[in-house]
């Protein structure tokens, strides 16, 4: 319960704005929970306003909580399954970078945030994603 | 006495221990096979799930054939699984559920709306659903030797009427006897004794799952004694419902072509596209009767025999009180109530065989066709359908005798996935894939390699490099000369980088192959992905060596990904008999190429549409729409190649002869007009244009290269790597005007 009241604000935490989607609802980047004491590079989320939610928001939020609980694999899942639908947010990539981070596959998490950069258009995103992409 | 005895004694004696022996051996056999594994279980390979949601590209006629490659049937109202009705755009459709590996999607009656390519809304019970999937199609097996394919049924999901009336049919003593019936087999004796020869088995249920499961078809005694034996064997270890259960899921109901169809639930499905909890009663009866005779009875062939029988086994179930005189006679009345549509399974032999290729890798070919797998691949029946139709109509119009060949490759190159394929002109035709194994040379395929080395090294070579495209000899292995000509049989003088790609200018690429080293060639195509073994000679620079679409498919994948290298999948996922997930196929990207080179390729790439050889793919697409690509033609025409992207997909098309004759054809004149057919109907998103860091653009003289104010005669407007623009400049300053090439207006965008 205690676990289910930190999880909603954090979900309601989801902060949409509009990037490069190709669905025009704009991208979804969610806040970073990193483990105490790691600093997972582009994990400060920007203050943005809100649009529209992309199809695949759900998708991306459920990802987020896959990753907290360290569920890597499927968080993975999930986040592929909305590349898929739209694969050019920039979002979507830094969500997966940061997953690939997280998981410790260094390599991965550097060459998805450079995927990641052909599509961003926002300067925070692209901020985020550049400091992946060391 | 006792010596007149004791060799009768002995003979017994080592009679019954061979009898033992005899039955401890087929006690064993049943005891070690007869479990929940005891099917040989096709692996099924689904094709990707459609994806619905509000905004998505999904035309209503995409839709509809979409539902109706999955078996949906078209009702006034839909009120079960697998029904649609449709007014409109508007379709009521209730889904059937599927359990997909990450999760399990149930099913449900949707509202989806489309607006012209788009699905406009999507709701459930009117509320607004953000996003969901359809149940993916299958669109093949991998099959054992022998063909037999099944899906299980568990007893509880039988019908009631269907398993008493299989009993009242075949076996009315079924739950009384031990395994076989002595009145069964003296009414067999009788009839076959009156005929003279063998009309009749006797056989219980449980003699027949024997003989079914364990024995030959041949008719001895000593198999129909064995037969018995392993009955009786049987019936000791299982209880009925277990022997019943098997039966259900073994019995033999007849062919499609070179699959068999066993048990009642794949046939409640291949005869009447529906599943067999959802039978009506003269459906039931139909594939009861079949049991008998499952060829002579096949009521796709024989509908009349077929309906003849099924009347006579509802008789039979009116008469044993498994239904009613009234239920009977209703049923006897209705027609077959058969599945006419044509199955998609089987209809796609090239990616079938794709996918195939893909499992050998890790799998046993046996353990494919018996484990009861699922295979969840990229496979996109929406695209396979435009790309079948642009190769019908545009192979028809160029080679009327049917005597060209051709392939295509199509994948959606941001996530390396092979979505369609097309292995020769006989779609259906499960022989030689060309598109995986054919084996040609490129041509100027090969050329943005070349081109791609040299832009790496942006303190040498920019877009606006001056290229000599004059006549070269260059020696060869062996002190062989080569020399190659331009395919206009002139040479171009001095020519800036990007004209001699657009324009595919041999000469100049042959040079500039030479200038960078083959080391430098062969490492790049090694970069974008090249596993094949490419030869190490001057003409590698035009396209030597031998390579298959798929080669090719896999090498613009990294181009149109921007220089990331992933490798080509067919399979997302790989799941097991229970549902349990056994193996994904991840995206994953390795950038092995430079970003800001990769970029001004793309540039290049773009010209060769906009004013090179690549501009007759305008008569097909709008002009607004961005696209990039590359042509190749082979000596005297041999080959037609044409690979290019929009900004979802990437197509590789191939077209020749076979045996390697001339075709007459160019890669413009041939394949790239079915790759531009297929772009046109199928691309769904324009190229879009984004500059990564270190890219700038620079107005420069067209004729030399050198920097150039806006507006000036000849001027043009080329990104450059920071830094690399031209030193030397024009006198002209800058002026207004008002023209704007295709590059300029992507900034308009």
């Amino acid at each position: 319960m205690q676990l289910l009241m930190y999880r909603a604000p954090l979900a309601l935490s989801l902060v949409l704005f509009s990037g490069c989607s190709i669905y025009g609802g704009g991208a979804v980047v969610s806040e970073q929970q990193p483990e105490p004491g790691e600093i997972v590079p582009g994990g400060s989320a920007p203050e943005l306003p809100s649009v529209p939610v992309a199809p695949y928001a759900d998708l991306l939020r459920r990802a987020e909580v896959a990753r907290d609980a360290g569920h890597y694999e499927e968080a993975l899942v999930q986040l592929e399954r909305a590349q898929r639908i739209d694969p050019t947010n920039a979002a979507i990539y830094l969500s997966l970078a940061q997953t690939h981070w997280a998981r410790g596959a260094r390599g991965q998490a550097r060459a998805t945030a450079e995927r990641g950069l052909l599509y961003c258009d926002l300067e925070s995103q692209c901020a985020a994603l550049a400091r992946l992409a060391q | 006495m006792t010596r007149t005895h004791r060799p009768f004694l002995k003979l017994s004696l080592t009679g019954l221990l061979i009898l033992a022996m005899v039955l401890v051996y087929l006690d064993a056999r049943i005891t070690s096979t007869f479990t929940d594994k005891m099917w040989e279980l096709p692996a099924k390979v689904f094709a990707r799930p459609l994806e619905l949601f509000a905004g998505a590209r999904v035309s209503a006629d995409d839709l509809e054939y979409e539902l109706a490659v999955l078996g949906y049937r078209t009702v006034d109202s839909a009120r079960n699984p697998g029904q649609v009705s449709r007014r409109g755009n508007r379709f009521d459709i209730y889904t059937r559920g599927f359990d997909f590996p990450d999760e399990r999607e149930l099913p449900r009656r949707v509202q989806v709306r489309t607006s012209g390519k788009n699905i406009s809304g999507l709701s459930a019970g009117g509320e607004k659903v953000d996003l969901m999937r359809l149940d993916p199609v299958q669109i093949g097996g991998i099959y054992p030797l022998h063909g037999e394919d099944r899906i299980l049924a568990r007893l509880e999901d039988v019908p009631e009427t269907l398993r008493t009336g299989l009993i009242a049919v075949e076996d009315r003593r079924f739950y009384s006897h031990s395994g076989f019936s002595i009145v069964g087999i003296a009414r067999a004796a009788l009839s076959n004794l009156r005929s003279g020869q063998v009309v009749a088995g006797g056989s219980t249920i449980t003699q027949q799952l024997v003989k079914n499961y364990y024995l030959t078809p041949e008719r001895t005694l000593l198999r129909k004694l064995t037969e018995v034996w392993m009955a009786i064997l049987l019936e000791l270890h299982y209880d009925k419902a277990q022997i019943l259960e098997s039966y259900i899921n073994e019995v033999y109901l007849g062919q499609d072509g070179p699959r068999a169809i066993h048990g009642f639930e794949l046939a409640a499905r291949h005869y009447f596209d529906s599943p067999l909890d959802q039978l009506g009663l003269h459906q039931q009866a139909l594939l009861i009767g079949m049991i008998k005779g499952p060829s002579l009875y096949n009521p796709l062939r024989n509908p009349q025999r077929a309906l003849k029988r099924r009347n006579v086994v509802l008789k039979v179930m009116a008469q044993e009180d498994v239904i009613s005189l009234e239920h009977a006679t209703v049923a006897s009345a209705m027609p077959l109530g058969l599945n006419r549509k044509p199955s998609i399974r089987g209809s796609f032999p090239a990616y079938i065989d794709l996918v195939r290729r893909q499992l050998r890798q890790e799998y046993r070919e046996e353990d494919l066709a018996t484990l009861g797998l699922s295979i969840f691949t990229a496979f996109d029946p929406l695209l396979q359908r435009q790309v079948e139709r642009s190769t019908e109509r545009v192979m028809d119009q160029l080679d009327s005798a049917d005597e060209l060949q051709t392939a295509t490759v199509v994948t959606r190159f941001d996530s390396g996935e092979v979505a369609a394929l097309v292995g020769g002109r006989r779609l259906r035709y499960a022989g030689f894939n060309r598109a995986l194994d054919a084996r040609r040379p490129v041509g100027s395929l090969l050329k943005p390699a070349v081109y791609l080395a040299a832009l790496e090294r942006p303190q040498d070579y920019t877009l606006a490099t001056l290229l000599s495209d004059s006549p070269v000899q260059i020696s060869g292995p062996g002190g062989q000369l080569w020399e190659p000509r331009n395919f206009d049989r002139q040479s171009h003088g001095d020519v800036l980088l990007h004209q001699a790609i657009s324009h595919s200018y041999n000469l100049a690429t042959a040079r500039l192959g030479m200038e960078l080293g083959l080391a430098s060639l062969v490492d790049m195509l090694q970069r974008l992905g090249m596993e094949r073994e490419v030869p190490r000679v001057p003409a590698l620079t035009l396209g030597a060596g031998e390579y298959s679409p798929m080669d090719m498919a896999a090498m613009y994948q990294a181009i149109a990904a921007g220089g990331f290298r992933m490798p080509l999948r067919s399979i997302r996922a790989i799941v097991d008999a229970q549902g349990a997930p056994l193996r994904r196929y991840p995206l994953e990207y390795d950038r092995t190429v430079s970003l800001q080179a990769t970029h001004l390729l793309h540039y290049a790439l773009r010209a060769v549409m906009r004013e090179g050889t690549g501009s007759a793919a305008y008569a097909y697409l709008p002009r607004e729409f961005e696209v990039a690509g590359k042509t190749g033609t082979t000596n005297d025409g041999r080959d037609s190649w044409f690979a290019g992207f929009s900004g979802d997909l990437l197509a590789v098309t191939w077209i020749g002869h076979d045996d390697n004759s001339g075709t007459g054809l160019t890669g413009s004149s041939g394949a790239l007009r079915l790759w531009a057919d297929f772009m046109a109907s199928a691309a769904q998103r324009s190229l879009g244009y984004r500059m990564p860091d270190g890219i700038e653009t620079y107005w420069v003289d067209e004729r030399d290269g050198r920097l150039t104010g806006k507006g000036c005669p000849h001027s043009r407007l080329l990104p450059f790597a920071a830094g690399s623009e031209p030193v030397g400049r024009t006198s002209c300053a800058p002026r207004r005007s008002a023209i704007k090439d295709w590059f300029q207006a992507l900034f308009n965008k």
